[in-house]
């Protein structure tokens, strides 16, 4: 009996060791092959109800894939996934559905099918890199969805220069898509990073675009939140465009001079909108406004820029408290009237604060001759600030009807501002502490001195 | 003497380093402002149902050679969505194309004009009899 039992015992064991060693051997085979097919990802979702959470084990997958669960894949290591069809590598159907961690290449040359489609709701596409010969992420009638810390490159095959032929495409593309989070997403030498055509109320936040055309481009999308993104070396950092409401804040667009029709914010028939805190630097343009009113730029740092502010049949809008600095031209105004600007810094005004409220006496004059000169020859602008020129500078008063004038201009740029204000504030806590200080003392002297005696 | 002729030939490299720099192609800037697109159409005023020649005609920008032009006609009972008509080159800064307009009323003309990293849009209207 007892044979028996040890015979069934190390039967036993000899089974759990097999499954154990075939367990490990297929673990180490999903980390290194590529396990499409009936073990591929298709067929994990195929198979999950609604809700289940689906982890990847590391591998490259070959397959297309349609997420038509609401279930959450995540990646566990390195999963890649790579598509050579015409159709999207991963197509999102279904409401809720998440992906996260993945690396994904669209690796087809001819075709316009994205790495990413969605044209469901409230999906969530997380730390995806992404590869792709055409578009990065598609949004299509999709909407409440978040696309969080995503990076976007193309995807060039070896020896390869360009992603598909001559033709670029958008990084994030939304159409018909509205109420999206667009969240600290890297997008690289794409056509446009972000793109946005009648989709409303989207927020885009702390992404960065770089090498690309536009950085983040807003067509015909009512109240869209632009903030706190940055880019360089694109050929237009943010270009909206036929928007109501919109807010453009606390961006940077700087390093944009590799093109020489640069431009740091693009504003095309915007009205109502909220323009500020935003720096654009090194541009042909710093802020471009063409057919836009009633808008509010406040405290923008518009810097070394060849014309800072450009408006263009654009009326009632307001200019308070930018900072204009470096540029060739302050502003330049073509048929734009009742624009109002007071109280910006301009470095070229030359004027002085009797009373002290941190504002010139006399307006500032942006003088149009340098720029007459120079968009009729080109090559004056070799003389831009000689004595020569500012002395021609200062005869040239015809039209001052037509100039465009700050009322209040300020004495000092808003960095220095924000410096005095903070030595205010250490002025106020040094004197309050002194006061302690010299009530404790007075304290401890009646204490020790006077008190006793009595 | 050997000196001066150092000199000279000094002089000479810097001038033909200059005039080299100088004669290299750059790519010019274009000031917005100064572009103009015209909107021209065959027939003139053009009538709803009928396909007509709409013609950008472009002026104030130096060379228009390789440029592509687009027009977003945005139709009248759904101005939200984009139309995209691409306008083929005549030859004469012009860019044309053939479009039937469905319905009288006056429509709205996004013109894109693209060229080496360069995009210009100008917003023109069109009445449709």
């Amino acid at each position: 009996m007892n044979t028996v039992k040890r015979y069934v015992t190390q039967g036993l064991a000899i089974v759990l060791l097999l499954g154990a060693s075939c367990s490990a051997v297929a673990a180490r085979s999903s980390a290194t092959a590529a396990p499409s097919g009936p073990a591929g990802i298709q067929t994990m979702i195929d198979s999950a109800e609604d809700g289940d959470v689906l982890t990847i084990p590391a591998g490259i997958y070959e397959e297309q894939i349609i997420v038509d669960k609401s279930v959450w894949i995540v990646a566990e290591g390195e999963v890649t996934l790579i598509g050579n069809g015409e159709a999207p590598v991963l197509h999102v159907v279904a409401d809720e559905a998440a992906i996260e961690g993945f690396r994904i290449e669209q690796a087809s040359a001819g075709t316009d099918a994205p790495a990413v489609l969605v044209s469901a709701d409230r999906a969530v596409l997380r730390a995806l890199d992404i590869r792709t010969r055409a578009s990065g992420i598609l949004l299509r009638q999709a909407n409440h969805s978040r696309l969080v810390g995503n990076t976007i490159r193309p995807f060039t095959g070896e020896g390869e220069s360009t992603a598909n032929g001559d033709r670029v495409y958008n990084g994030i593309d939304a159409y018909d898509s509205h109420d999206n989070l667009i969240e600290g997403n890297s997008i690289a030498y794409m056509n446009d990073g972000i793109y946005l055509e009648s989709s409303d109320r989207n927020v885009v936040r702390r992404n960065h675009v770089d090498h690309s055309r536009y950085g983040i481009h807003g067509m015909f999308s009512e109240g869209i939140v632009v903030t706190e993104n940055d880019g360089e070396a694109n050929t237009t950092g943010a270009m909206v465009m036929g928007v109501e409401g919109a807010e453009v804040a606390s961006n940077t667009f700087v390093k944009m001079n590799e093109s020489v029709n640069s431009q740091g914010i693009l504003l095309f028939e915007v009205n109502r909108s909220r323009i500020a805190d935003n720096q654009v630097e090194g541009n042909r343009v710093g802020l471009y406004i063409e057919l836009s009113s009633g808008n509010e730029f406040r405290n923008n740092r518009v810097i070394r820029n060849f014309v800072g502010i450009q408006l263009l049949e654009s009326e009632h809008n307001r200019f308070e408290g930018n900072d204009a600095i470096g540029n060739v031209i302050d502003v330049e105004a073509t048929d734009s009237l009742n624009n109002r600007l007071t109280r910006n810094y301009w470095d070229a005004y030359q004027g002085i604060d009797t009373d002290g409220d941190g504002a010139g006496n006399l307006r500032y004059a942006v003088n149009p001759f340098f720029r007459k000169l120079t968009s009729e020859t080109p090559s004056y602008q070799l003389f831009f600030h000689s004595p020569g020129m500012l002395f021609l500078e200062s005869m040239f008063a015809a039209g001052q009807s037509d100039w465009t004038f700050d009322d209040e201009p300020l004495m000092k740029p808003s960095s220095m501002r924000e410096q005095e204000y903070a030595r205010d504030g250490e002025g106020g806590a040094a004197f309050a502490a002194a006061a302690v200080m010299l009530a404790v003392s007075l304290l401890l002297l009646y204490y020790y001195g006077g008190r006793r005696k009595c | 003497m050997t000196r001066h002729r150092w000199g000279m030939f000094v002089l000479t490299a810097f001038a033909v380093l200059i005039t080299a720099c100088s004669s290299t192609q750059n790519p010019q800037s274009q000031d917005p402002a100064q572009a103009e697109f015209t909107l021209l159409t065959d027939p003139s005023p053009v009538a709803a149902g009928q396909q007509a020649k709409v013609a950008v005609a472009v002026s104030g920008i130096a060379d228009t050679a390789g440029a592509d032009v687009q027009l977003d006609i945005r139709e009248l009972d759904d101005p939200r969505r984009p139309n995209y008509v691409t306008a083929a080159g005549q030859g004469d800064s012009t860019f044309a194309a053939a479009y039937t307009f469905r319905q009288a009323g006056s429509y709205t003309i996004y013109v894109h004009y693209y060229l080496q990293g360069l995009h210009l849009t100008k917003k023109k209207l069109l009445e449709v009899q």
